[in-house]
This record gives C-alpha cells, structure tokens and sequence, in this order.
C-alpha cells in the first residue's frame, strides 16, 4: 500500500506535540509537590529510591508533607511555583485532549490500513534496527524497509511510543486515581502497587522526553527541510516553506505555553473554571459513580502513615486533648429536619461501628495504608434527616489554616464539601480510631472523615460540626473547600 | 479512654505539678479555685507549631463542684514536672 502522510495523521503529529508538551510540564508540577518516588505503599520517610529534592525534614517537630514540597520554576513545570491545584487541572485537561487524540488517531490508522507502517512483520526487523543504530552511530543514514516509510528502527520506536508506551502512561495515570485504586485493588496491585504506579509513571515521562529529544535530532540528520515538508505538505517537496512554517509552529508552541502559564498564575480562579468545566464533568461522569471495596490485611498497614496539615494549635484544643476530648462536641445542623449534638462518647458507643483497611491516597502522589474506625456517615444522615433541599455536606475543622500550617497558601478555617450521596458510599465514615487505637492528633483527633474514593484533603480532620447546605457557593470562597478556595484543587477528586 | 499520646503521671510527677500551679498562682479560669486534680499529661511540644520542644499540656480537673467549666490545663516543661526521682 501507498504509505505517504495522509492530512489526518499530519494534523494528529500537531496535536499530539501540544498535548504532550503540556502533559510533561504539568506532570512536573505534580511531581514537584511531593519530589519523591517510592517501591512501596507506604511511602514511609527515607524509604524513597529517588528524590528531587534538598530539603531535611526536622526531627524534633511535626512535619507535614505540606513542607516537603518543592516549586520548581515554570520553565519545566505547568504553571510552577508550587502550583499543584493548577497542575493537575493542565494535566488532566491535558490527558483528556490526548486520549481522545489518540483514540482518532488509532482507529483512523486501523480504518486505512496505515498502522502497517508501525508494524514489524519479521524478526528480521530487530537484527536491522540494531544495525541501524550503528550505521546511525557511523554518523550514516540507514535505508527504509523495503515498501515502508521507515528504517527499522524508526519503525520499532514509533510502533512502541504509540501502542505501548502511551498506553503504558494513561495505564499507570489511571492506577493513580483513588477511586480506582478503591474500586479494584487488585488493578492497582497488577502494577506492584500504587507507588510503582507511580514510579514506572515517571519512567513513562522520561521516555516520552528521550523519544522526543531523539526525535527531533533525527528530523535534523535526515534533514530538517525534507522531513518537517513530509509532515506539513504530506510530501518532501517544499523543504524551504517546510522550515519555515516547522520553525514558527515551535515558536507559536512556546509562545503559548508562555501565555497559558502566565495566564493560569495571574487568573488561578478563571483557569480552574475554564479547564474544571471539562475536567470535574468528565470525572463525575467515570469516577463519581465508583464505590469502594478495600481490605487490606493487617500485615499491609504502614508503620508510619503520613501526615498532611497541623493540628488546631489553640490552647483550648490541647486542653480538651489532654483530657480525652470529655468536653468535645459534634454539632450537626444546617437543612435537617433534626439538629443533633454529639459528645465523642455518644459516638463511640453508636450501635454500628466500621472499621476499614484501606489506602490513603494523597493529592500530592504519596500513599499510606491505614485501619480506621468509625461511624458509617449515612448513619448520621439518617438520623438528623436532611431537608429535600440539601445536596451537600459540609466538614467545619477546628484548624485555622493560616494560624496552624503555614506551608500551607491560604488563611480561615478549614472545610470541605462532599455531595449527599457520597454518605451512602461504603466505606465512608467518620473515624475515631486509627489502627486499633484512639485517633491521634495528627491525624484528626477526636473525629474525621474517611472517604476511600476520593484524595486526602477531602477527607476533613479535627471536625466540630457538620452543615447539609443546598449550595456550597455561599461558604468560604465559594468553591467547595479550603483546598479549592486557597489552591484551586478540583471539588470531586476521585483522581 | 486515654488517648495514646496521653501520658498518665506517677504521684511524684502529680505533686511536682501541684507545686507548679502554687508557684504560678494559677487559677481556675471558671471558678477561681486553686484546687486540682492532676490528669495526664499531652506532650505538645513535638505536635504544635508554636510550642516549644519538651512543653506538655497536664490536665487539670477543679475540684470544686459546682465549677461550671472544670476542665483545664497547664503548660509545663518536661523538666519541670516528668522527672521521676
């Protein structure tokens, strides 16, 4: 068959390179906010295989991971300066633009009979590409395949950067997402776990980066006015408009990431409702609806579960502490048909309790695997009756954010909001033990949220009331939590 | 329940904090009272942002019955207090 360069596939390369570059600056950007990577779930401080970063964590005083983050300049992250909120939603806007890219791209291969260009039909193909590689290092130029577009090894790179290696990343991304993880442990344990996951991810980032890096050079040795015409014009017969117009698509490439990042700094609020109004509908839609179903056995609980955020640092926190929390109490209100006030006693001798092993996945890509102890949230909802009109939950804290965590970019009392049918998730409880023993400080005491399908911060620590809201618009600023309102995190993150 | 960072105290410990609460002249912040019990000691130092290393929260109980809100506390160094000889 005639192989050539047909419109469909020139157009794919263009829109494949603007996706790609922003997947792999953004992707940074998350790396950057916990710049460790680890073979193992628990993430355990100093268990990391690689780290990217100088800081020491001090012994004699909590540290959250909220410290161990990193900002990296916008030069190689998507938007930089420690933006992670801003991160993920280039990154997901990102990888929903590429896969369904992709998808085209794969069924138009097939529907022509063009993918027989990406694939070997001998073992022959192998012995040549490494003959290719010397003739290359021979500072050479090896010959096509006969009939083909490509020389061996051009053939073999291509063919595994489309059907494995991208494959390869949207597999490892979606083994990242917490609902996910929650509602088929076992995918997540295919890849040795979460955390590898998350390693062979970042080799995934590396190799997209080699492939591109080699790419290029090799568009320059075979000559660049030829090649650049092939994938413009579908022909090398216009190497000097070719030049041209390849010479100013990098620069339009660069000058819009220039404005995207500048863009995304100085209008946060904007760019998170723009890229949210695809990202959070396309989550709603795949994630939302997944309900988890772990249990991990007691010898996979991490000695030490990571912490993210610092307790309430008011006096009167730590007398109630001191005491076992004999004066706290929990107030639930808003659109109910019955207030109710719980003390922490009335809590833990509640008919139901529930006690779940699961993993805790945090926004930042660190895990921990945690037994909790609570009451089932539905319980409660079933008990003080939210009015017709309630559609959401809110989680008040007892942490000022501003006052207790200063890693953390923002001022005002905690909160998050979880929509009402989350409360009849499974594993959605409000704990009170972790791992057989009283909930410590850190971690929430006396009471917090758990919530398996979702990242850590929506999972509310140190609660002292909880308000069923028919709109989340009028509390804080406006968009559904502290995180959101502060770092413009996405509402519902089951990813 | 005690929680798991609560550290019950030794009787000598309990009368190193009473002598700190008379050294203090520290009150009752409902009542006004200056008679305590001694509960258990939170260490607040490691956990709290502005706290100092080696500070504990003990837990103070007025004895008074009709205290309206009994339930205090007092920072003390550890070396103030947790010392057992």
């Amino acid at each position: 068959m005639e192989f050539g360069y047909p419109w469909w596939l020139r157009i794919e390369h263009l829109v494949n390179l603007i996706f790609l570059t922003f997947l792999i600056r953004s992707g940074m950007e998350i790396l950057a906010t916990h710049p460790k990577l680890y073979w193992n779930d628990n993430s355990k401080p100093g268990s990391e295989w690689a780290r990217f970063t100088r800081k020491v964590m001090p012994k004699d005083k909590l540290y959250d991971t909220l410290d161990e983050e990193e900002s990296y300049s916008s030069i190689i992250s998507m938007p930089g300066h420690s933006e992670l909120g801003m991160g993920r939603h280039w990154h997901f806007i990102s990888v929903i633009g590429w896969i369904l890219a992709g998808i085209i791209y794969v069924v138009l291969l097939f529907a022509t009979g063009q993918y027989h260009r990406y694939v070997p039909y001998s073992w022959e193909v192998f012995p040549e590409a490494w003959k290719n590689i010397i003739t290359y290092l021979s500072f050479e130029l090896p010959a096509t395949l006969p009939g083909q577009p490509f020389n061996a090894i051009q053939q073999l790179s291509y063919g595994a950067v489309i059907f494995i290696l991208a494959p390869f990343q949207i597999a490892t991304g979606a083994a990242q997402s917490p609902a996910i993880e929650a509602r088929f442990p076992w995918y997540v344990k295919l890849w040795g776990g979460r955390q590898w996951a998350r390693s062979l991810h970042f080799f995934g980032l590396l190799a997209f980066i080699g492939f591109i890096i080699i790419h290029l050079l090799m568009v320059i040795v075979h000559g660049f006015g030829q090649e650049t015409s092939k994938i413009i014009f579908g022909n090398q017969e216009h190497p000097g408009y070719a030049t041209g117009i390849a010479l100013g698509a990098i620069l339009a490439l660069v000058v819009l990431h220039i404005a995207a990042t500048k863009y995304t700094l100085a209008y946060p609020r904007n760019t998170r409702r723009i890229l949210g109004a695809v990202v959070e509908g396309t989550r709603k839609l795949i994630l939302h609806p997944l309900k988890s179903r772990q249990d991990y056995s007691e010898s996979e609980i991490s000695s030490e579960h990571r912490v993210n955020g610092k307790p309430p640092d008011t006096d009167w926190y730590k007398i109630m502490a001191a005491h076992n929390f004999a004066d706290y109490k929990l107030e639930v209100g808003g659109l109910v048909e019955r207030p109710m006030t719980f003390t922490l006693e009335d809590l833990r001798t509640f008919p139901t309790r529930q006690t779940q092993r699961v993993m805790h996945n945090c926004v930042q890509g660190w895990t921990s695997i945690g037994e909790w102890t609570g009451i089932p949230l539905r319980q409660i909802v079933e008990l003080v009756k939210p009015l017709p009109e309630a559609r959401h939950i809110c989680f008040l804290t007892m942490q000022d954010t501003g006052r207790d965590d200063p890693s953390a970019d923002g001022e005002g009392q905690f909160y998050e909001t979880i929509d009402l049918d989350y409360a009849y998730h499974p594993q959605c409880i409000l704990a009170y033990d972790m791992n057989g023993g009283p909930l410590p400080i850190k971690h929430g005491a006396p009471l917090r949220l758990r919530l398996e399908t979702q990242v850590g911060f929506k999972m509310a620590k140190w609660i002292e009331r909880i308000e069923f809201v028919a709109d989340f618009r009028d509390i804080g600023g406006g968009l559904g939590g502290w995180r959101e309102d502060n770092v413009y995190y996405d509402r519902d993150v089951g990813i | 329940m005690i929680i798991s960072e609560n550290k019950s105290l030794g009787e000598g410990q309990k009368q190193r904090v009473l002598k700190r609460i008379r050294e203090r002249n520290f009150t009752c912040v409902s009542c006004g009272s200056r008679d305590f019990e001694i509960g258990a000691a939170l260490e607040v130092g490691f956990l709290f942002l502005t706290e100092q290393p080696g500070t504990y929260m003990v837990a103070l109980t007025c004895k008074k019955p009709d205290c309206a809100s009994p339930r205090t506390g007092i920072k003390l160094h550890k070396s103030e207090f947790l010392h057992e000889s």
